[in-house]
């Protein structure tokens, strides 16, 4: 492989529409179900929806997340305390002010290894007080699945969010193909997934280490 | 033969105990209905279930090595493994049913995908409730039921994220047009009728055929094959003279899968090979084979049921060749594991031919035709998930199979095995669902105000 890097360009609507339909499976993108492109093309962008799955954290038997302990007691932690909720097409979810909901996107978006992107929430949205993330808007090359979105609503008054409302956009950037696909890192936790996942942060190797040493006297301290 | 069959009963309960593993998963959280030792019992239980069929000796070179010198013979894995294992599982899912039936959304939208809710209502109103009696298969026992319109069908707790169980809560709608006056209209139901006048039980094995045809005509193969499987592993006795080719093509019988076998319109001509699997197993259910061999269906008889429910189901709700094609074209995504809501107007290279021939001046915006999808519909996504299912069943039944021989592991290969399905099952489901929010966001908007 080259290591003269080529200038990493955002690609404009031109280049994805070329991507979305390109012949060879390697250089592919994958956004589907495109329902109107006509509203989903921006110059630079792509705009994904809404998908119908929500999860809520329940904080009323939580006194804190305890992130050392072992990995199937914050499983079972997690699976208890957060809510599951699907909405049906015609229903809203109701975002309340403060709260905070992971929800996914409609489409499922496979990026070939030559292409990194990033979700951006929508100003539409943005001027209603809906954030679409928190800190992860970056899509690594070869992610396949749906993209989680961290809701939060920073107003004060309660959003609707229906199914398959173009919440976010996502804009995507010319790389060098990369050696290793996001599915294939060793540390992989949300590839393949089509709905909404939770955190699975208990799956980083930092908690396993720390867990063993804080039972070692040198680690002990005063 | 045999070794076709051994692998899909060897299969199913592996499969079966997955799916109740799942929904310990999923729900076990819920401490108040179920106590965590229960839970722990019952995760110990299913692992039971899974060894038994793992450590059958000699079971996985019958299975994988046509070489092999010790075979298990198909009878002995039935009296020794399957069923003690079969009964077990089932009279397990009692406890699963005390958390109460939380309907999929999605199964609604499958549901009225054959049928629309005002095609409903002419016959009635549909009630889905869990099976009573501790159950593996959602199935079509007919239940006392004091309400004239309702058509009750049961569901099996196991088949409440499984899309491919489905196609079976269409059966008491069909038995509700069999026997409503539109059907008695028909000519030839006199004529079956009079043929085969007989016995009370007889007349209602004939009503269950037709409500079977009218089944296969409203979800094609996905009823056929989730009725005649389940209809093979719940007999005490297996007839193996019962079991037609068509079932041995859908499940790669001699390597590979047939898809062609697949064809529901194939299925639809090829009457005599679909129904006397049909009537085999109503026949098996109804005890008639213990007192007299059902009465032989002849070619034009057999014929008259199919014909009777392409009378009483519309083309339009049917499942036809027009559904064929769409469902072998989303093979290769659900290989890739990608959503099937939807499939693009022009495939890709076509699209991508016409995207360079259209010169370097072109707007893009006249071109977005070339990225647009249509929805699929959620009987083409369930018959899809069908075939994809079958085609992979040797092999996952295999890695699942293999991986037991490292006995460092030795369910290794069945985390692997309930990974495979529960990945399965969310693909259909979110399929089905986001195939849903498509067809709402393609309503034409209400016209401007003037």
């Amino acid at each position: 492989m080259s290591r003269k890097r080529a200038l990493t360009v955002i690609l404009n609507e031109q280049q994805i529409l070329k991507r979305l339909i390109h012949p060879d499976d390697n250089k592919r993108l994958v956004v589907t179900p495109l329902i109107r492109p006509e509203e989903q093309f921006g110059p630079t962008s792509l705009d994904l929806r809404l998908g119908t799955d929500f999860q809520v954290m329940r904080r009323l038997n939580m006194t804190h997340m305890d992130v050392v302990k072992s990995p199937q007691l914050i499983e079972d932690q997690m699976g208890q305390s957060m809510m599951h909720m699907k909405v049906k097409p015609t229903e809203p979810f109701v975002l309340h002010p403060g709260e905070f909901a992971l929800a996914s996107t409609l489409e499922f978006v496979r990026i070939p290894l030559d292409l990194a992107a990033r979700l951006e929430g929508r100003s539409t949205w943005g001027r209603l007080g809906l954030q679409i993330h928190a800190t992860a808007g970056f899509v690594d090359p070869g992610f396949e699945g749906a993209l989680t979105f961290e809701l939060s609503n920073v107003s004060n008054v309660p959003l609707q969010l229906y199914p398959g409302v173009r919440i976010s956009q996502i804009c995507f950037f010319d790389t060098e193909k990369t050696e290793l696909a996001y599915n294939q890192k060793r540390f992989t936790k949300y590839s393949g997934e089509t709905s909404t996942a939770s955190s699975r942060f208990y799956k980083d190797p930092e908690y396993a280490r720390i867990r063993q040493a804080k039972l070692k006297p040198e680690f002990q301290y005063q | 033969m045999q070794r076709t069959l051994l692998q899909l009963f060897a299969f199913t309960l592996l499969e079966k105990t997955c799916r109740f593993e799942r929904i310990l998963d999923e729900r076990g959280h819920d401490k108040e209905q179920l106590p965590p030792s229960l839970i722990t019992d019952l995760r110990a239980h299913m692992q039971r279930i899974q060894q038994a069929v793992l450590e059958t000796p000699d079971l996985f070179d019958t299975l994988f090595d046509p070489e092999t010198k010790s075979t298990i013979a198909l009878q002995q894995f039935l009296t020794d493994v399957f069923y003690p294992q079969y009964h077990a599982l089932c009279d397990a899912t009692r406890w699963l049913n005390q958390w109460g039936l939380n309907r999929q959304p999605e199964m609604g939208m499958f549901l009225k995908d054959a049928v629309s809710p005002e095609e409903l209502a002419a016959f009635g109103y549909r009630a889905i409730e869990l099976c009573n009696q501790p159950s593996v298969f959602s199935h079509h026992q007919t239940s006392s039921n004091p309400y004239k319109n309702a058509m009750i069908e049961k569901l099996s707790v196991l088949d409440i994220l499984n899309p491919l169980g489905w196609p079976n809560l269409s059966y008491q709608y069909g038995l509700q047009v069999a026997k409503s006056e539109q059907a008695k209209d028909l000519r030839q139901w006199s004529r079956i009728h009079s043929a085969l006048n007989s016995s009370p039980q007889e007349k209602s094995l004939q009503y269950e055929l037709l409500a079977h045809a009218i089944g296969l005509r409203l979800h094609g193969p996905a009823y056929y094959f989730n009725t005649v499987i389940q209809g093979l592993l719940t007999q005490n006795t297996l007839t193996l003279s019962h079991i037609e080719p068509l079932l041995f093509h859908g499940l790669g019988h001699n390597g590979g899968l047939d898809k062609q076998a697949l064809l529901i319109h194939e299925g639809l001509h090829n009457h005599k090979a679909v129904l006397a699997d049909m009537w085999a197993n109503a026949a098996l259910n109804n005890n008639l084979e213990k007192q007299a061999s059902p009465p032989e269906l002849d070619a034009d008889t057999l014929s008259a049921f199919f014909n009777m429910a392409e009378k009483l189901i519309p083309e339009r709700d049917a499942f036809t060749e027009r559904h064929v094609e769409r469902v072998l074209a989303l093979q290769e995504p659900l290989h890739e594991h990608t959503l099937i809501s939807a499939k693009a107007v022009y495939p890709h290279q076509a699209a991508y031919t016409q995207w360079n021939e259209s010169g370097d001046e072109t707007s893009v915006y006249t071109h977005l035709n070339l990225v647009t999808h249509v929805p699929n519909s959620p009987r083409d996504i369930v018959n899809a998930g069908w075939m994809y299912h079958l085609e992979r069943m040797p092999i996952w039944l295999y890695d699942a199979m293999a991986s037991e021989s490292d006995k460092t592991d030795t369910l290794k290969g069945i985390d692997s095995l309930r990974h495979r399905l529960a990945r399965q099952d969310f693909l259909l489901t979110k399929s089905i669902e986001t195939s849903e929010v498509h067809r709402v966001l393609l309503t034409p908007p209400e016209p401007a105000p003037v």
